[in-house]
C-alpha cells in the first residue's frame, strides 16, 4: 500500500477520524459497554459486593459444566458437517456448474435467508413432527403404522443449526475459489492428479482462508444459536445458551446469567484461536 | 511407427461458433522440437489441448508412441503441458510443486527428493527446493513450471506460448535455455506460439496453421525461404509483394511474372496458368545493394531509412515502366547502411527465380488479423 504524504495525511486524518464515528460509537456502546458490565455482573452478588461465587458455581454444578462442554463439542461437529456439505457446493457451483446453472444454485442458496431463521426452523418442525410431512409418508408407503416423532432429539438439532448456518460455510468458500485458475485444476490433472487429489491438494489449500472464515462464522453462530436449538430440541436440548436464558429470564439471575456469558465468550475465542493455530492460519488472512 | 512420437489423422474439432481445428494430420517425429505457428485465434490452442487429452477431437485418430490415445483422459496420458501462465500451485514452495506428478507415480520419498534435485539442477535451479513460488522472478518461475513436467519424464512436452508473460531480453535467454534443455533432454517438444521469431529459433520444424488448418510443415529455413502458401509468405517475416500477371510458364518449373514493365523468373507456390493475376513475393533480406552477374537490377530512389538494431530497412521507390513500386530491403549494418540518405538513388540486385509466386488475393482474405 503506498504511503500518503506528509501534507495530505494530515488532512485526510481529520476525514478518516469523521468516518470512524459511526462505527466507534457502535463498538463502543453496543459491545464494550456492555461486555463491562456483564463482566461487572459476573463478578457481584445481588447485593453488590465483590465476589468468585458465580464462576465457582459454575464449575462445581456437573450439569452446567456437561451442558457448556456439549455446546462446544456439539458446535464443532455441525460446522464440520456444513464444510463437508458446503465445500463440494461452492467447489461445483465455482468450477462445474455453467454460468446459467451457477446463478440457479446460488439463487438456490441464498433463497431460504430471505425468510427469517425463525420461520426457517418451523418449517422442519412442519417436516419433522409427530403428525408431520415425514411422519404421514413413511405411514403412507406402509414403513410405520403409527406416528414417528423425529423432533426433540440432536439429530433434529444438528439438522436445523446444519441447515440455518450453511450458507455462511458456503459464501466464503466460493468467493476464495473463484479466484483459483482453472488451469491450476488442469495442471493438477495433467500432472497425473484423480478428482480426490486436485480437490485435497489443489482447492482445500487455495481456499483455506475462505474455509476458515466459513467455519469461524458457522461455529460462531452455532455455538450461539438460540432459536433453532429450543425449537427443534425442546425445553431439555442441553445447550449453553439455554442455560443462560434460563438465568437471565426465568431466574432473574443476571448475575449468574453474565458469569455464563463470559465463559461462553473465552469457550469460543479459545476455539477458534485454536482452530487458526492448528491450519496454520493468521487472522489477518481470514479477514481479508 | 518407429521413430514417430505424435501422430494426428485429420482431427476436427468444433465450437459453436467456429470449427477450430479443421482435418489436421501431421506426424511430429521423437526427439523434435515441433512449433506449431500461428495467429490468435488460428486453432493452435485447441491443437494443444487435444493432444494434451483437455479437449475431444470430434472426429479423426490422435496417436502417441504408437497408441491411439483419443479415449485417454488427461492425468493418464505420458504428455504434460507447460502452461500458458504456468498454473504453479501457489500453496506449495519449489520442492512441492515438482513432487505433486511424482507422488503421483508413487514414489519412494527418497526417490523423489534425488529425483527433485536432479531436475533442479538440469534447469540451473540448484538449493531453490524451499523456495516459496511468489518469491521467484518470471523466468525462475517458467524453469520451475518445466522442471514439474520434465522430472516425469514425459513422451512428449507440450508447451502453451509459456514465454508470452515475459519480458523482451528474458524472452531472448529463455529461448536458448529452452533449445538447449530440449536437445541435452531429448524429448519431443511440441511448442505453440504466434511469436515467429520463437518458433524460427528454435525448432527443427513448424507447422503453420491458420482457421483451423495446416498451411505448411517444414524446417525454418525453407518455411523462411520457400514459402508454399501465400498465408505462409504474409505471416512469416517481412516481405515485398509485387503484383503482377503470370507471362509464361517455363520448361524448369518456374514462371515468369510480368509486373509493370519488368519481367522476373520466380517460383511458384500454386498451380497457375498464363494471365493468371499474381503476387509476387521478395524477401528483403534477399535483395543486396549492389549489381551482380545472374542477376536482375532494379534500380530506386532512397524514400526512408530506418535503423532497428539489427538490420536498417530502407524503403525505395522505383518505376517497373509505368507502374510505380516500392521496395524494402534490409541492409545487414556490415554494409555500412549509416551511409544512405533519403534521395539517393542506388541499384538492388535481386537473383534470379528467387521470388516465390501465389495466385493474387484481397488483401483482407490474406492478412489474418497480426
Amino acid at each position: 500500500m503506498r504511503k500518503l504524504s506528509y501534507k495530505t495525511n494530515k488532512i485526510n486524518n481529520t476525514n478518516f477520524l469523521t468516518l470512524l464515528i459511526p462505527f466507534s460509537l457502535w463498538i463502543f456502546l453496543l459491545i464494550v459497554l456492555p461486555h463491562i458490565e456483564l463482566i461487572k455482573y459476573s463478578f457481584s452478588k445481588k447485593t453488590g459486593e465483590f465476589t468468585l461465587g458465580n464462576y465457582l458455581h459454575f464449575f462445581k454444578n456437573t450439569l452446567y459444566l456437561n451442558t457448556y462442554i456439549r455446546s462446544a463439542i456439539f458446535s464443532l461437529i455441525v460446522t464440520c458437517i456444513t464444510f463437508l456439505l458446503g465445500f463440494p457446493l461452492a467447489f461445483f457451483v465455482t468450477k462445474m456448474a455453467t454460468p446459467k446453472l451457477r446463478n440457479i444454485v446460488m439463487l438456490l442458496i441464498i433463497l431460504p435467508f430471505w425468510i427469517s431463521e425463525l420461520i426457517q426452523v418451523f418449517a422442519w418442525v412442519v417436516m419433522m413432527r409427530e403428525t408431520g410431512i415425514i411422519s404421514y409418508f413413511f405411514q403412507k408407503i406402509g414403513l410405520s403404522s403409527h406416528n414417528i416423532e423425529l423432533l426433540y432429539n440432536d439429530i433434529a438439532i444438528g439438522v436445523g443449526l446444519v441447515y440455518t448456518s450453511i450458507l455462511f460455510m458456503v459464501i466464503p468458500i466460493i468467493s476464495t475459489l473463484s479466484t483459483l485458475d482453472d488451469s491450476l485444476i488442469e495442471a493438477a490433472y495433467d500432472l497425473g492428479a484423480s478428482f480426490w487429489n486436485v480437490l485435497t491438494e489443489v482447492a482445500i489449500p487455495y481456499a483455506a482462508p475462505g474455509i476458515a472464515t466459513g467455519s469461524i462464522m458457522v461455529f460462531m453462530l452455532t455455538l450461539g444459536n438460540f432459536i433453532s436449538v429450543t425449537l427443534l430440541g425442546g425445553k431439555n436440548s442441553l445447550w449453553f445458551t439455554e442455560q443462560i436464558y434460563n438465568q437471565f429470564i426465568l431466574r432473574f439471575n443476571w448475575h449468574q446469567g453474565s458469569a455464563f456469558g463470559i465463559l461462553l465468550l473465552i469457550l469460543s475465542s479459545l476455539l477458534v484461536w485454536g482452530g487458526l493455530k492448528i491450519t496454520k492460519q493468521g487472522m489477518a488472512e481470514v479477514l481479508k | 511407427m518407429e521413430g514417430v512420437n505424435v501422430r494426428l489423422v485429420k482431427i476436427r474439432k468444433q465450437f459453436p461458433s467456429l470449427v477450430a481445428v479443421d482435418d489436421v494430420s501431421m506426424t511430429v517425429p521423437e526427439g523434435s522440437f515441433f512449433s506449431i505457428l500461428g495467429p490468435s485465434g488460428g486453432g493452435k490452442s485447441t491443437l494443444l489441448r487435444i493432444i494434451s487429452g483437455f479437449e475431444r477431437p470430434d472426429s479423426g485418430e490422435l496417436y502417441i508412441g504408437g497408441k491411439l490415445v483419443n479415449d485417454i483422459p488427461p492425468n493418464k496420458r505420458r504428455t504434460n503441458l507447460v502452461f500458458q501462465h504456468l498454473a504453479l500451485f501457489p500453496t506449495m514452495n519449489v520442492a512441492q510443486n515438482i513432487a505433486f506428478g511424482l507422488k503421483r507415480q508413487g514414489l519412494a520419498k527418497a526417490d523423489i527428493t534425488k529425483k527433485i534435485s536432479k531436475v533442479l539442477a538440469l534447469v540451473d535451479l540448484k538449493k531453490f527446493e524451499q523456495r516459496k513460488i511468489h518469491m521467484l522472478s518470471g523466468g525462475q518461475k517458467q524453469r520451475v513450471a518445466l522442471a514439474r513436467c520434465l522430472v516425469l519424464d514425459p513422451t512428449v512436452l507440450l508447451l502453451d506460448e509459456p514465454l508470452g508473460a515475459l519480458d523482451l531480453k528474458l524472452r531472448e535467454s529463455m529461448k536458448l535455455v529452452l533449445k538447449r534443455l530440449q536437445a541435452r533432454v531429448g524429448t519431443t517438444f511440441i511448442y505453440v506460439t504466434h511469436d515467429q521469431s520463437e518458433a524460427l529459433t528454435m525448432s527443427n520444424m513448424i507447422a503453420v496453421i491458420n482457421k483451423g488448418h495446416i498451411e505448411q510443415i517444414s524446417n525454418p529455413l525453407e518455411l523462411f525461404y520457400h514459402p508454399k502458401s501465400y498465408f505462409t509468405a504474409t505471416f512469416i517475416g517481412d516481405n515485398n509483394r509485387w503484383d503482377g500477371h503470370v507471362k509464361s510458364i517455363n520448361k524448369n518449373g518456374n514462371c515468369t511474372v510480368q509486373i509493370g514493365g519488368r519481367s522476373f523468373e520466380a517460383v511458384m507456390g500454386e498451380e497457375m496458368v498464363p494471365e493468371d493475376k499474381v503476387s509476387m513475393f521478395v524477401r528483403p533480406e534477399m535483395l543486396r545493394i549492389g549489381v551482380s552477374a545472374q542477376s536482375e537490377e532494379i534500380r530506386g530512389k532512397v524514400k526512408e531509412v530506418v535503423f532497428d538494431g539489427t538490420y536498417t530497412r530502407v524503403l525505395l521507390n522505383t518505376m517497373f515502366g509505368d507502374q510505380e513500386m516500392e521496395i524494402l530491403v534490409k541492409v545487414a549494418q556490415s554494409e555500412d547502411p549509416l551511409a544512405l540518405k533519403e534521395g539517393d538513388v542506388l541499384s538492388v540486385c535481386l537473383k534470379k527465380g528467387i521470388g516465390t509466386v501465389f495466385l493474387h488475393r484481397e488483401l483482407q482474405d490474406a492478412q489474418t488479423e497480426l
